[in-house]
């Protein structure tokens, strides 16, 4: 594009569209084409809106039922767009490398009016990246634009808030036990303060601390969706003290320093819910805010913004954070590489600056990771017809377009010689469902132009006056159906014809539709069908004249890294059938990112059955060799994998995995010996680096993330009574290390990676084996009999509580085994939870300053429930169910109900269960005595075994005593454990942050 | 059984390295027949000769416990060996497992001391370290069968390390296919060895004038992994100075085999 022959202004509603690809086509989705470089399901959206102009009442009903959206998909995308007030939406606009990004940005603003650009970082994968919003009848204009490799839909961040599932008060102080007394700051006591023992280092709440690091000389940036949107709650917390900034604040008289906000009514502030944490453990720190929600390249600007870098600093901006915290995330941020966020994050470390970010709240079995394991294409559309890919499942590839399968498909199962290519997947209702994200490991985000084959395929010339105001071609050359070519049409010199181009398919199916960015135009469009005569026409903008010519040029790939597989994610119903409009297809060659992302409604039921295909089989280096998809429940069940799935799948990522992120994992401050069992693990595989080399690394980089773990559900203002999640979590962690800052020195005393390491060595001892528990005894002749638990806390079809093979019981011995006792003392102390209770503090009453009083209560012990979930045998069991019996003794006490028991007996009939045999099975378990006086549902397997009190730090080794007899006569007894100690576990990183051990630490 | 005498192609001596005797297929016999029958001689095995993931001839892998999904040992040339490119590796696991890699079976003298050599890096579930540290989750251990008996430790079979030994005990609360009564403690290799290292052991001498077959044995406890970019045990550069293949009917066909050798 030269600069000079841009017009402006001048806006077209015209749809220049690359081409329909065949997919698309045969899908039956699109009513109209849209371009293929579109991402994130834009191209979809764009569909939706070109099948829905200009009607309205009843006729814009049965075209468009749901809210005006062709498809339950479409409408979940159009909710989840970023836009404006205008409705345009932002878009990420991905340059191709071949105009420098300031002048890209110069010239689509020009050329394309409604075009906004929000945020630009010049600099990424070394040819920059910009957000900006954008009205829909621009999109496809946009996409073509040169410069341009393609356009993808930036959708609402996700904040790691959990839902509102119950989230527990504070004792009543008729609860607490004898315990210390504490100063509160504001009118709600932040209990993160005594669980990290910040009490133990900071005199404001505890006169007699041994040392006092408050943050004095420390300042901490934040990010999250809003601050200050409810201003009048805002100016509250200020006069409460639960911000700093008042003139009377005890302890703080500087302001929160907000960057950007976004003050969009309705927004509930969670901004300022984190700076409150922030300020509640390191009260004298300068605070500062910034928005995310702006898209990722504003977000990154943000981090930058807050870390002091100059050349990102707002106007007049003197504040620079020693610490920086986040809890948001862009549903798109790349898996297996940093993104741009990620970038952002590393500029903030590299400048000196710690950060920490939410590890997200999608437990385990929210997602699915696995190698690629491809399985050709069979023939036939079904298992019954013959299709050997399909054996074994009832997929109906009829209506499926066979391109999105013709490199075969994802077989789910693991194990050597078995094949399922289709996962039965749990589907929330309606608008519950969240995205699905899919993604691979091949080069994300690397912006490159097609390398152009010279000689062109076909020149044309021709001439537009006043009488001829058209000209056309047909383009004798053959193209090859997928293949990507670029068309140019060029004015000649001296000629001021400024073209309009329309490319059609050998029989007449529009490719691209009056394609009109600027003066000269660039068409790129995969080729439908293999063949010759594609026909272009070139008609002139407004009245200019004069000659052109036209060039058609095969490519060769392109001029750096690109996506090699074009991966779909075909859905299908329980009953087999194919469910396009729950699939998610869009061509990843054309848009060049490994990804597919989108809501999968129900189709009719609760599940739906994944199938992971692929269009081709490329080869050489740089292919995918893994998948995963996340579908971030955010706490919420019902959603994930049914099968196929394992406890602790990564679900952290994003930026929370970047190179300089301390990615937080999150623990109840009321019930604080194991993690949250929401809380995202990881660890993260990279197999690329950030310089936009795009070479696979032969083994992937582990990152251990998340790397640490704090406090979320204390009490706050914003979110009251209680801000739970891994969103109050990072905050917590971000104020430690700013103290920690403070006790060495202040700002700069440790390098961001010094900071990691003396985190990770500064935690309570925590449970090793997260979602597992174990137990082996043996008889006095050496027969052993040995328990493993595998359970997380979830109970979605086929997992958690509903893991009917989440106990593994083997016996190698002689004889049988003949009864297996679980607590066969009935006694709480011996029933495992063994920290179970609940930590908090009470308002004193009359006390000035306020005060608050800290209390205990043990509460150990888990109980079979049956009455929730009676005794069943699991499918990999080889001990028939008829075998086994389930009686239970010794009635739980209250808060316990009617059929809850301390001691469950299991007795083996036949002398049925020899050493050759495995039994699996589960039962209802709960929490004897939950922090909410109840007895309490949980599947943890965790809780079976020993585990630390926190922040006593007090260790009980020992979990659920069992004992049983075989058919020997023999006894045996032992005792189900957790591996407590230090370490790194996926659910947790390195455990639970000491305050107090993290100040005294040395610098590593 | 071993049906054929082969063996990677030397790694690149070191400077420090002494000069011994290396004997390859193409040089087998005609060594065999210039060398006095009390003589040493040496294998060695550096997976160079194969294609990724297969093992050299004569070399296998085991699953004794496991799940369905556990994948056994394999060679990998994934830019990470001792010696490029190929190494022998298993990843750690979450699961109870028991995979094992096996060396041919090699005949040794009736007299001298036998030494191995290899190098191995290793990723494997341990806890760091703490008041709580009572041992490793996931092990490594080297066995040995002796004229056909069943493997045991190289250790408890008189064997000995000179360099690289066993660097961990596993955690005996737990249970392991590694650890039975009464070694529920059982000396391992385990946690991360940062790269490769080199272990050294003395054969034990009760194996002299029969055979020996080695196996590098895995055990993990189910409930944790590694988590670490070398997760899992890498081997690579196997030498052994008195060792000479056996069973080999191509070189022994014309009875240097002894009394019930096959």
């Amino acid at each position: 594009m030269v600069l000079s022959r841009i017009r402006y202004p001048r806006l077209h509603v015209r749809m220049a569209a690359f081409l329909l690809c065949t997919g698309v086509a045969a899908s039956g989705v699109a009513s109209a084409a849209a371009p293929e470089n579109l991402g994130n399901g834009l191209g979809k959206l764009l569909e939706s809106h070109l099948a829905t102009r200009g009607l309205s009442g009843s006729a814009l009903q049965g075209v468009a039922p749901y809210d005006g959206y062709t498809t339950e998909q479409v409408a979940a995308l159009a909710r989840s767009a970023i836009s404006d007030s205008q409705g345009r939406y932002m878009v990420r606009i991905n340059p191709d490398g071949k105009v420098p990004i300031a002048a890209l940005a110069a010239d689509l603003g020009a050329a394309i009016p409604s075009l906004q650009i929000k945020a630009v970082d010049a600099k990424y994968r070394n040819v920059g990246v910009m957000d900006a919003y954008v009205s829909l009848d621009d999109v496809a204009a946009l996409s073509g634009a040169s410069g341009v490799r393609s356009v993808i839909l930036e959708l609402k961040p996700y904040h790691s808030t959990r839902r509102a599932t119950g989230t527990v008060a504070s004792p009543s102080s008729s609860e607490a036990n004898d315990g210390d007394v504490f100063r509160r700051l504001g009118s709600v006591f932040d209990e993160g303060v005594t669980q990290h023992r910040v009490d133990r280092i900071d005199r404001f709440y505890n006169a007699g601390a041994a040392s006092d690091y408050e943050g004095a000389g420390m300042s901490i940036g934040f990010l999250s969706n809003s601050f200050g949107a409810n201003a009048s709650a805002m100016h509250t917390d200020v006069t409460n003290f639960d911000l700093p900034g008042a003139a009377t604040n005890p302890v703080n008289t500087q302001a929160v320093t907000v960057l950007e906000d976004d003050a969009t009514p309705g927004s509930d502030d969670e901004g300022r819910a984190m700076v409150q944490i922030g300020y509640k453990m390191a009260p004298k720190a300068k605070l500062a805010f910034a928005t995310a929600n702006f898209g990722e390249v504003d977000f990154a600007n943000n981090i930058r913004a807050l870390a002091g870098i100059p050349a990102n600093q707002y106007p007049g901006q003197t504040f620079a954070a020693d610490t920086i915290c986040d809890d948001v995330g862009y549903f798109d941020e790349p898996f297996f590489q940093d993104g741009i966020v990620s970038a952002g994050v590393d500029d903030a470390t590299a400048f000196g600056i710690s950060y920490f970010s939410s590890a997200a709240n999608d437990i385990g079995v929210n997602g699915y990771d696995s190698e690629l394991r491809w399985v050709p294409n069979g023939t036939g559309m079904t298992a019954a017809d013959g299709n050997s890919a399909l054996a074994g499942t009832n997929i109906n590839l009829a209506n499926v377009p066979p391109e999105l399968y013709a490199g075969g498909f994802h077989n789910f199962n693991p194990n050597a010689g078995q094949l399922d290519v289709a996962q039965t997947v749990n589907i929330a209702s309606g608008q519950n469902q969240p995205q699905t994200i899919l993604q691979w490991n091949e080069p994300y985000d690397q912006n490159t132009a097609p390398n152009l084959v010279q000689p062109p395929l076909f020149t044309g010339h021709g001439t537009i006056t006043n009488t001829q105001t058209s000209v056309s071609f047909t383009m004798p050359a053959s193209l090859t159906a997928g293949a990507l070519y670029e068309l140019t049409s060029t004015a000649d010199s001296g000629s001021s014809v400024d073209s309009i181009v329309t490319i059609k398919d050998p029989s007449g199916n529009v490719l691209v539709d009056h394609q009109d960015t600027t003066v000269d135009e660039v068409a790129r469009f995969f080729a439908p069908v293999t063949g010759g005569n594609y026909s272009v026409t070139v008609d002139r903008y407004g009245t200019t004249t004069g000659a052109l010519t036209v060039n058609l040029y095969a490519t060769n790939g392109f001029n750096g890294p690109a996506v090699k597989t074009r991966i779909s994610l075909l859905a299908f119903t329980t009953a087999g059938a194919y469910v396009p409009a729950s699939s998610l297809t869009d061509n990843n060659l054309a848009t060049n990112e490994p990804i597919q992302l989108g809501q999968t409604p129900r189709s009719g039921g609760a599940q739906l059955q994944y199938v992971i295909a692929r269009a081709n089989v490329p080869t050489g280096p740089n292919v995918a060799t893994h998948v995963r998809y996340l579908i971030p429940g955010n706490g919420l069940g019902g959603v994930g994998p049914a099968e196929y799935f394992t406890y602790g799948t990564v679900t952290t990522g994003g930026h929370a995995m970047a190179k300089g992120t301390n990615g937080t994992a999150a623990y109840d401050v009321f019930r604080p010996n194991l993690p949250e069992p929401f809380t995202s693990p990881g660890p993260v595989r990279i197999y690329y680096d950030d310089s936009g080399s795009g070479e696979q690394f032969a083994i992937p980089e582990i990152r251990r993330e998340p790397r640490i773990a704090a406090a979320d559900d204390a009490a706050n203002t914003v979110l009251a009574p209680n801000f739970s999640g891994t969103s109050a979590a990072a905050p917590h962690a971000a104020a430690i290390a700013a103290l920690v800052l403070e006790a060495h020195g202040g700002r700069h005393a440790l390098s961001p990676a010094q900071m990691t390491d003396l985190l990770e060595h500064s935690t309570f001892p925590h449970d090793l084996d997260p979602w597992a528990a174990a137990g082996v005894a043996r008889t006095g002749s050496g027969a052993r009999i040995a328990i493993r638990i595998g359970s997380d806390g979830s109970s979605n079809a086929g997992t958690g509580g509903q893991d009917t093979n989440a106990f593994t019981v083997t016996y190698t011995g002689s004889g049988s085994l003949a009864t297996l006792v679980f607590n066969p003392q009935g006694t709480a102390t011996t029933a495992g939870n063994v920290s179970g209770g609940e930590n908090g503090v009470a308002d004193v009453a009359g006390s000035n300053p306020p005060t608050v009083k800290y209390s205990v209560v043990d509460a150990p012990g888990l109980v079979f429930t049956p009455n929730t979930r009676a005794f069943a045998v699991g499918s990999q069991s080889t001990l028939p169910a008829g075998k086994v019996t389930a009686t239970y003794s010794n009635a739980a006490p209250a808060p316990s109900a009617a059929n809850q028991w301390w001691t469950m007996t299991l007795t083996f009939a036949d002398a049925a269960f020899t050493q050759d045999k495995v039994l699996r099975y589960s039962v209802g378990r709960a929490e004897q005595h939950s922090a909410d006086d109840h007895t309490r549902t949980n599947y943890l397997a965790d809780l079976f075994g020993g585990g630390v009190s926190i922040p006593s730090g007090n260790v009980v080794q020992d979990g659920m005593t069992f004992s049983g007899t075989t058919t020997d006569g023999e006894t045996f007894s032992g005792v189900i454990r957790n591996r407590l100690g230090a370490g790194y576990t996926a659910a947790d990183g390195y455990g639970f942050l000491d305050a107090e051990a993290a100040v005294q630490h040395a610098v590593p | 059984m071993n049906t054929a005498f082969r063996h990677g192609a030397p790694r690149a001596r070191q400077p420090s390295e002494g000069i011994s005797v290396r004997i390859r297929r193409s040089m087998l016999s005609v060594a065999l027949l210039a060398l006095p029958l009390a003589a040493a001689a040496a294998v060695s095995e550096n997976f160079e000769e194969v294609t990724p993931p297969a093992l050299p001839d004569g070399w296998t892998a085991a699953i004794a416990t496991g799940a369905a999904s556990d994948r056994p040992w394999t060679s990998v040339a994934v830019g990470y060996a001792n010696s490029p490119s190929n190494v022998a590796w298993i990843d750690d696991v979450d699961d109870y497992a028991d995979i094992s890699l096996v060396s041919p079976t090699y005949s040794l003298p009736a007299s001298g001391t036998a030494t191995i050599t290899f190098h191995h890096s290793y990723g494997l579930w341990a806890p760091d370290p703490s008041d709580l540290d009572h041992g490793a989750f996931n092990g490594g251990v080297l066995e040995v069968s002796i004229n056909g008996a069943p493997f045991q430790d190289l250790l408890t079979a008189g064997g000995t390390f000179s360099d690289g030994h066993y660097d961990a005990t596993l955690d005996p609360s737990f249970d392991s296919p590694l650890a039975q009564p009464p070694l529920l403690d059982r000396p391992v290799w385990s946690g991360r060895s940062a790269d490769f290292v080199a272990t050294t052991a003395t054969l034990p001498a009760t194996a002299n004038g029969g055979t020996i077959q080695l196996r590098w044995r895995l055990g993990t406890e189910g409930g944790g992994r590694s988590h670490d970019t070398h997760s899992g045990w890498w081997i690579d550069d196997f030498d052994c100075d008195q060792c000479t293949p056996a069973a080999d009917d191509t070189i022994f066909k014309d009875g240097f085999d002894g009394p019930g050798q096959p």
